[in-house]
């Protein structure tokens, strides 16, 4: 039995190394392969991740982003600057803002904190700065607007400090600063009265807490190029015929059901294989040249009722490959006569050679042209027998039936 | 073969290296600059101030008023007053000059509120309404109505008002929330808010013979003004002399809020001159202290014209609702009596 297995995993190695010749780009032979994957692409693959560790760890220590932000710019020109709702939380909700260069005098340089629409209010018919944003994470952007809509001048009129409409006032000479937490969506803005000059700076300074985190990605693409640099080295340098070879022959527990599971598994292997257009096409021509229209799964319909047949009386081989001319097989076709006379085994090998005989029947083309149904019936017979004996010899070691069946004649090996 | 495997290794591995190292310089060390983002509230929809700034500008007019109080003179009372409250308090401050003692009971303001209607507007002039609780001596509530004319102006003191007994208020939004002002020419109601006061001056002015007296619920001010003008009549009438009361609401001295059930509440001033005159050779003299404190060393002849200033609240529902506008609040004080 281990023999036959054999014979038939040798017939099939040479058909394999040509089909990765015939379907690989690179040249046949696993060995270029394992070393090309161990040689070159691992150790890429591990300097690459190396690198990117290397570089994420650079990115969470010296090119930490910095959490403190101080942008800052010029203004001239004009008496009030007002930034735009949105502006003092840009980069966090608390914000520190300074002016400096206003009017000397006591509490000539205010800044207030108010709403946009009364702030605004207050900036009708007069020109004003606005800054809008951060041009870049040093410089703040202004925009000086025109005068819009027209003053509203009254007797009445109140100082900038003495408000009723802001939340918060702090004044200076010349300078002023005002540090307040103010939430995303609020329409909250601040307005900056200079006094009399036109030419100030205007600071604003924020802690974010909030860091953007480069070191991450670096982190898991090193991760998975490490992860790469193993799998090269190991399952993909591997020839994936040899991958194969590996899950079947693992199986390799025959010891109580040795037979069954073997061809089982042999059997789905061979219907799997002819199923997957791996082999090229002559290949399968000459697997199954009696069937005409008949695809991977009317082999694997035969082989299924084969093996139910098979697991109700006696094993039956499922593997069939004609294209192997057994000798011994050749052998015993003469005397397969002698082999359909008496006991039950032959009578049920007599049945699963009448079954494997009417199964081709089922296809138009029923015989092959290499081999012939006596062929086929007393390679059957004798892989019977075979099988027979080893069981009767694994069952009971004392046991006389062995007896009968080395009386059968015809078991040269 | 294996020193040109070793270079091209070599050089692969020098443009990975390079292109992680660009992707840094890319990204830049502190992250994408951020995009400032108009807030989604809408403008409109703020309240113009907030429960606090509302609290920190009544405290500073009631500061104002108690040093007046205290001091007895209406100098400087003009920066916090404005309006017919002005008139009203400087007159009280006057009169309280004059005779030597405490300002009007009728002055006082509790110092808490009950609620407060917060518009949201965006132009000028905003009004606040304020709605005090009752005074420690049991008197009404009062209803305040601070004004700002313009966004360089402070909130003023406009008008005061105290409830009527046993009137419900109409209902407004929380005031965090914030209402909205109405326009004098609402037209949804069943008068327009400029009607309401013009045809309450006539119903104040002819009593129940006016055409618009089933307009407007009856209500204290009415009944109070009619016995006055009664017990006047009588007097008069005794000496064969006439009086005469004329009322005209006083163009611009108006303030409307929409509430929450649809109606307006509309406060209004209402100037009104009330000339007696007294018959056979008779002097007129002033009716009461407070016109007598006015009216002064003044040599009395037999006409005295009395100017007096009422600021009326009144309550204008819907067109539909079935209802009669009724005067929910109102203040009368005399701010001049001169002989004629």
């Amino acid at each position: 039995m281990q023999c036959r297995i054999v014979s038939v995993m040798t017939v099939e190695e040479p058909k394999q190394t040509e089909h990765k010749s015939r379907g690989r780009k690179k040249a046949a032979g696993p060995t270029r392969h394992a070393r090309i994957m161990r040689g070159i692409v691992t150790p890429i693959f591990g300097l690459l991740a190396v690198a990117c560790i290397f570089l994420g760890v650079l990115n969470a220590t010296t090119w930490k982003p910095s959490s403190q932000i101080t942008a800052q710019a010029q203004v001239s020109g004009t008496r009030y600057i007002i930034t735009d709702p949105g502006v003092l939380p840009l980069v966090d909700h608390r914000v520190t803002l300074t002016v400096e260069g206003g009017a000397n005098s006591s509490d000539g340089t205010c800044i207030a904190l108010g709403s946009s629409k009364d702030a605004n209010g207050w900036l009708a018919g007069h020109a004003y700065t606005r800054v809008t944003g951060m041009n870049d994470w040093k410089t703040l952007a202004t925009s000086r607007n025109n005068p819009r809509g027209t003053k509203a001048e009254s007797l009445d009129d109140v100082a900038f400090k003495n408000s009723d409409m802001w939340t918060k006032v702090t004044c200076g000479a010349s300078k002023a600063t005002v540090t307040t937490t103010v939430s995303e969506n609020a329409s909250t803005v601040a307005i900056i009265d200079l006094g009399g000059t036109s030419k100030a700076t205007v600071r604003l300074h924020w802690v974010r807490h909030k860091l953007p985190d480069f070191a991450m990605p670096f982190y898991f693409a090193g991760g998975l190029l490490a992860v790469l640099a193993v799998f090269s080295a190991s399952v993909f340098a591997m020839p994936p015929h040899k991958r194969r070879k590996r899950v079947v022959s693992s199986t390799a527990q025959r010891e109580t059901e040795e037979v069954t599971i073997s061809e089982a598994l042999t059997g789905s292997m061979a219907s799997l294989k002819s199923a997957v257009s791996y082999r090229p096409k002559s290949k399968r021509r000459r697997h199954a040249a009696h069937r005409a229209g008949g695809t991977g799964s009317a082999n694997a319909e035969r082989l299924e009722r084969m093996s139910r047949n098979e697991s109700a009386t006696s094993e039956e081989p499922i593997v069939v490959d004609p294209a192997a001319r057994n000798l011994v097989a050749d052998q015993q076709s003469g005397q397969s006569s002698s082999h359909t006379a008496p006991s039950e085994q032959s009578q049920s090998t007599s049945d699963a050679a009448q079954s494997s005989a009417q199964e081709p029947a089922a296809y138009d083309d029923s015989v092959t042209s290499v081999i012939s149904m006596s062929e086929l019936e007393a390679y059957f017979a004798r892989l019977s027998q075979e099988v027979d004996e080893e069981n009767a010899q694994s069952a009971a070691d004392g046991d006389d039936q062995h007896d009968e069946h080395d009386s059968k004649p015809g078991e040269g090996r | 073969m294996n020193g040109n495997r070793m270079n091209n290794r070599v050089t692969r591995l020098i443009a990975a290296v390079l292109a992680c190292g660009l992707t840094v310089a890319l990204a830049g060390c502190e992250g994408q600059v951020p995009q400032a983002v108009a807030p989604t509230t809408k403008d409109s929809e703020i309240p113009n101030v907030t429960v606090a700034q509302e609290k920190k500008i009544r405290k500073t007019v009631l500061d104002l008023l108690d040093q007046a109080s205290a001091a007895k003179s209406a100098d400087g009372i003009g920066s916090r007053l404005s309006g017919p409250e002005l008139a009203v308090r400087t007159s009280q401050l006057n009169i309280a000059h004059a005779t030597g003692g405490e300002i009007d009971g009728h002055a006082t303001i509790p110092d808490k509120v009950a609620q407060v209607i917060i518009p949201t507007d965006n132009e000028w002039p905003r009004v606040i309404f304020s709605i005090t609780t009752t005074t420690d001596d049991q008197q009404s509530k009062r209803l305040l109505v601070f004004r700002q004319d313009s966004a360089r102006q402070n909130y003023k003191l406009w008008g005061l008002t105290r409830l009527f007994e046993g009137v419900s208020l109409p209902k407004f939004a929380v005031a965090h929330l914030g209402s909205e002002m109405g326009d004098v020419n609402d037209s949804n109601l069943v008068m327009t808010p400029k009607q309401a006061v013009e045809r309450y001056a006539d119903v104040l002015q002819n009593g129940s013979q006016s055409k618009y007296a089933s307009s407007f619920a009856d209500d204290q001010l009415r009944q109070t003004l009619a016995t006055q003008s009664q017990n006047v009549q009588q007097g008069v009438a005794g000496n064969n002399g006439s009086q005469q009361q004329t009322f005209a609401p006083v163009d611009g001295q108006i303030a409307v809020m929409r509430s929450s059930d649809g109606g307006d509440l509309v406060v209004a001033q209402i100037d009104s001159e009330w000339i007696r005159s007294a018959g056979d050779g008779r002097e007129s003299l002033p009716a009461s202290n407070d016109e007598k404190a006015l009216f002064g060393n003044a040599t009395a002849t037999s006409t005295i014209k009395a100017t007096y200033v009422n600021v009326v609240a009144i309550y204008v529902p819907l067109k539909d609702s079935g209802e009669q506008a009724a005067a929910v609040a109102a203040e009368r004080q005399v701010i001049q009596v001169i002989p004629q």
